[in-house]
């Protein structure tokens, strides 16, 4: 069997089995064309943000830095006897 | 001796508290208090949510690598120069560029803006010319003047998981071989993402564009039974979505499939 004829089972039986849905979206609104080619400044721009790459200026300045109640996250630094 | 940074986080602090206590049975164990920094990453509480970002190492990269800086750069990749192989400029200093790309590499946990450029420019490690370090130098450039985006994890967002796959047919000049791109969120918040060559050369772009689907679907029901190991719920099964009209046509519709395959096989048979 070809390498496509094994993807596209693949695809389609996980389809099929309902685990995921396949959906067509526009090229325009494709937020993975920031990851296969260069881009234009002003599309690469508007993708930057649509992807969740957030401009941290204020938050690293210190402005909002509220510390709020998030779930307690700690951080371990674990060793094994030597 | 083996040392070894780990995230602990809960809902209820007693717990944390016990589980803490349960590893300094066995281990050696040292608590840094609440998140700040892991792996070169700094954390950051904010109203909305953690706030990720690796300010700290773009600045530490930008001592190591002197260069001018006047030059505005708004993206970390020229449009107009295709990167070659063998582009006639002179070899640059090999062991420098590995360094830097490495660096590059690293960054790439919290911006994936530069994930496309670092991997084209990986591509070259054995064998870099002047343009590919020109072109290294850009992004360098690039990170200079955008040194504060990070990633933003937000609590309030919907719980699903979405995949955007796309496929740029022989991307490579050299190799005539497809790139495979895609990236996840769970919610508004991007989660894992992916931009390499394939790793055989599709005849067609079509074959490119199942190469990809099949290689984002793969990593989306990997990440579907993570979720669901660690004890949570989707809202609805993980989307995955392409531009590719006929690749989507193919994953819904078997029937139309089977003539689609019939009608091509001579081709692959060449």
């Amino acid at each position: 069997m070809k390498h496509i004829e094994i993807d596209l089972l693949f695809v389609r039986d996980l389809v099929q089995k309902g685990r995921i849905t396949v959906n067509h979206v526009h090229t325009l609104d494709q937020l993975a064309d920031l990851l296969t080619k260069p881009l234009p400044r002003h599309r690469f721009q508007t993708l930057r943000s649509k992807i969740g790459v957030t401009d941290g200026t204020s938050i690293l300045r210190g402005h909002i830095r509220k510390v709020i109640t998030l779930p307690q996250i700690t951080h371990l630094t674990a060793s094994t006897p030597p | 001796m083996y040392v070894d940074d780990i995230i602990i986080t809960g809902n209820v602090s007693t717990f944390v508290a016990a589980i803490i206590n349960k590893l300094g049975h066995t281990f050696s164990v040292k608590d840094m208090g609440h998140l700040h920094f892991f792996l070169g990453i700094e954390v950051i509480p904010t109203a909305k949510g953690l706030f990720l970002s690796q300010h700290k190492y773009i600045r530490d990269l930008l001592s190591k690598t002197s260069m001018d800086m006047t030059k505005d750069i708004h993206t970390p990749m020229s449009t107009s120069t295709p990167l070659l192989l063998t582009d006639g400029s002179a070899p640059a200093d090999s062991t420098e560029y590995r360094r830097v790309i490495g660096a590059l590499q690293y960054l790439g946990l919290t911006r994936p803006d530069i994930a496309f450029a670092v991997n084209q420019l990986s591509q070259f490690m054995h064998k870099p010319t002047a343009c590919h370090w020109t072109a290294a130098k850009r992004i360098i450039r690039y990170l200079k003047q955008t040194m504060f985006p990070g990633i933003l994890i937000q609590q309030s967002s919907p719980f699903n998981l979405q995949t955007f796959v796309d496929a740029e047919w022989a991307a490579n000049t050299d190799t005539r071989v497809s790139t495979t791109a895609f990236i996840t969120f769970l919610g508004s918040n991007p989660i894992s993402w992916f931009a390499r060559k394939q790793r055989a050369v599709s005849r067609y772009s079509t074959e490119a564009e199942f190469r990809a689907l099949a290689a984002a679907t793969s990593e989306t029901v990997w990440l579907h039974s993570l979720i669901t190991e660690l004890g949570l719920h989707l809202q609805n099964p993980p989307q995955v979505f392409c531009d590719n009209i006929g690749a989507t046509h193919f994953s819904l519709n078997p029937v139309q499939h089977s003539h689609e395959t019939y009608r091509n096989r001579p081709s692959f048979c060449s």
